[in-house]
């Protein structure tokens, strides 16, 4: 599928480039997003894998503004939505475009529920303000939608309050609500990881069909790297706060470029080896985000690590295909967003 | 030789209530008719999806939850035909380490102390020797002793987890009923946690009930798998054969579903 361009000339409906994020906390200044670059065009589903705490939900926080002001710190060269600058915008546009393009689905599902309202109230609401339906088309849509991720005898259901949902309920109704508004981009932290595997599988289903008839891109922030399999066109893997690894989902299961991405998958039990033997397991813990290395976040657990890493960060660069990192680094010095055309990147000293 | 644990007919029904009269409703048949045996070092997998009733299954077992029918042997005692007194000296033999880190350990106790907490209950041990066994329990379990004085909270999730591992070690039991010991846990951690089971496992001879719905785990650690559906065993096979000719639609749905093997086959 070849996306159109879109009003800048460009095909990325979201574009990042160098954001930075900062906590106040008592511990001190958590450095939460360190120098992150990403887009995603249109249509395309881009994983943010990682594990907790290094980052994944700062950076979408960061970019839809809904980090409380005070307590945060957030900087970037360029956040564009369809070529629109959101950094300028104001509160009040901010809010449309997280309501009917952008759809959210967050990782507590019952906190982001209104306890007091039903929840055919809280969908037929987004229906009746982003779409413009009439109460009767409204509802019928509510219902369908409810249908779709999997709540039984929706009709029924309609009249009941968030605490007579299970949290996987809730979790599915966050889910329609998100798609209720047709957006051009859905962005979900972490939305399958308090359900089953088989109402996991529908969901998916249902996302990856928008996906196709609608053309809607997401982004799917999760630590579960089948959901990654089966889900995601591209992959981008944090750690410690910044991107450490971006590439097509095959590529980055069959050839992983960066040593902490090679960890983890290697650290996976083999399906089909026959005999137990011990995992290969990584090492040591993730780093304090108040007190990260100068140099490169995994130094303290890599198996690659030598002097340079700990004196200097590496950035994301193209990984190569068989031709060697140095060769590769010597032409491109520029920082460049991850990117589609741009293939494989690792940010990585070591050259295999 | 007589199985370690039997467990037969196994059912518990909830009741639930409804409305302002908390008018009783109907009832949950979260187990309903589960039977297995479980042999001296041997690891037994339960799968299933959430809410099938594995944790129900779990706590039965350990009469943290009163069965509503069934039998449950252990070491060829059944457990509700013993009078208290013995089944208390059967307690310390059968534990547990559970899936939250958070809530399973009292956060204003230090660890040293939640790890000594059985010792406490169930031994007549003095200070000193408490001490010295919570000191060799955090070695077993990959901790620095001198972090005896640290509160949960100062602990990763996988360190917490090995404080879990360490306090149901400390009685020696035979059976540790695993539930879900590593889905809360981070990635590149859950490999470490895995390996710290088998090798105790090893060490100590034990024998394990694991409940998870990581199927790569189940396999990587487990002799024979149940897969259990709406409080029934739907299928048991040794996990060569489950993963080989999965029988049930579910589990086959879940088989289909994993990634496959990265880098090398
Ligand atoms: N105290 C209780 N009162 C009423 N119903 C209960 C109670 N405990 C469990 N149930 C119900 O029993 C069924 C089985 O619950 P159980 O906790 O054993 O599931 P599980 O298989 O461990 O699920 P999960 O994978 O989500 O942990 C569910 O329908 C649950 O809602
Ligand atoms: N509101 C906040 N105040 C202080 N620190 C925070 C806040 N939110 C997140 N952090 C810290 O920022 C880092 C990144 O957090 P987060 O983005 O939530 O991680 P992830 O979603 O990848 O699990 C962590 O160290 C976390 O503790
Ligand atoms: S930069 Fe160095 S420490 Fe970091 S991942 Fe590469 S080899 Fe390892
Ligand atoms: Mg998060
Ligand atoms: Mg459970």
């Amino acid at each position: 599928m070849t996306p159109e361009l879109l009003d800048d000339g460009s095909r990325d409906l979201l574009r990042v480039r160098g954001l930075h994020t900062q906590f106040l906390s008592d511990r001190g200044l958590v450095h939460a997003v360190n120098d992150v670059s990403f887009s995603v065009r249109r249509g395309e589903a881009l994983a943010l894998v990682g594990e907790s705490g290094c980052g994944k939900t700062a950076t979408m926080l960061s970019v839809l503004r809904l980090l409380p002001r005070h307590r945060s710190r957030v900087r970037a060269d360029e956040v564009s939505f369809k070529g629109r600058d959101l950094l300028g915008l104001d509160d009040e546009g901010m809010r449309r475009v997280r309501g009917a393009e952008i759809g959210m689905i967050f990782q507590d599902p019952r906190a982001s529920l209104n306890p007091v309202l039903t929840i055919g109230r809280q969908l037929t609401e987004s229906l009746e303000v982003h779409l413009r339906l009439g109460r009767r088309a409204a509802r019928d849509r509510a219902i369908e939608l409810l249908e779709s991720v999997g709540i039984p005898r929706p009709a029924s259901r309609f009249d009941d309050f968030p605490h007579q949902f299970s949290g996987g309920m809730c979790q599915r109704v966050m889910i329609a609500i998100a798609l209720s508004c047709e957006p051009s981009l859905l962005i979900a932290d972490e939305p399958t990881t308090a359900l089953d595997a088989t109402i996991q599988a529908q969901i998916l289903d249902l996302v990856s069909e928008l996906r196709a008839t609608r053309e809607m891109a997401m982004i799917w922030i999760t630590h579960d790297l089948s959901v990654v399999a089966s889900l995601a066109d591209r992959v981008a893997v944090m750690y410690g706060g910044s991107i450490v690894e971006t590439a097509g989902a095959r590529r980055l299961f069959d050839a992983p470029a960066h040593p902490y991405t090679q960890g983890l998958l290697a650290s996976l039990p083999a399906l089909g080896e026959e005999g137990r033997g011990r995992l290969t397991a990584i090492p040591g813990q993730p780093p304090d985000m108040t007190r990260l290395p100068e140099g490169c976040a995994f130094a303290a657990r890599c198996p690659h690590a030598f002097d340079r890493c700990t004196l200097e960060r590496p950035p994301l660069l193209p990984a190569g295909k068989g031709v060697p990192l140095r060769e590769q680094r010597a032409h491109s010095s520029e920082k460049q967003a991850v990117s589609a055309e741009a293939g494989a990147r690792a940010a990585c000293w070591w050259d295999g | 030789m007589t199985p370690l644990l039997e467990v037969v007919g196994l059912k518990k029904h909830f009741s639930v209530h409804r409305g302002m009269m908390q008018r009783r409703a109907g009832s949950v048949r979260a187990v309903d008719g589960v039977s297995f045996r479980l042999h001296r070092g041997e690891t037994l997998g339960l799968v299933g999806e959430s809410g099938c009733g594995k944790t129900t299954v779990a706590r039965t077992i350990l009469r943290l939850t009163e069965p509503t029918s069934g039998r449950i042997v252990f070491d060829g005692v059944d457990l509700a035909a013993v009078s208290p007194v013995a089944l208390r000296a059967l307690r310390p033999r059968m534990q547990m380490i559970f899936q939250d880190t958070h809530s399973s350990l009292n956060p204003r106790l230090n660890v040293g102390r939640s790890i000594a907490e059985p010792l406490l209950e169930h031994t007549s041990m003095t200070r000193g020797q408490r001490r010295d066994r919570v000191g060799e329990l955090m070695s077993i379990v990959g901790l620095d002793s001198k972090l005896a004085g640290r509160l949960p909270h100062e602990f990763s999730g996988g360190q917490r987890q090995r404080v879990g591992i360490a306090r149901a070690l400390a009685l020696k039991p035979d059976l540790i009923i695993c539930d879900e010991p590593i889905s809360s846990l981070d990635i590149s951690i859950q490999a470490q946690i895995v390996n710290l089971l088998a090798d105790i496992q090893e060490e100590f001879g034990l024998t394990y009930l694991f409940i998870s719905h990581d199927l790569r785990m189940v396999k990587h650690l487990c002799d024979r798998v149940a897969v259990m559906n709406e409080g029934k065993i739907v299928e048991m096979a040794s996990a060569r054969t489950l993963f080989r000719e999965p029988d049930h639609p579910y589990t086959r749905a879940l088989l289909s579903s994993l990634p496959r093997r990265p880098g090398r086959s």
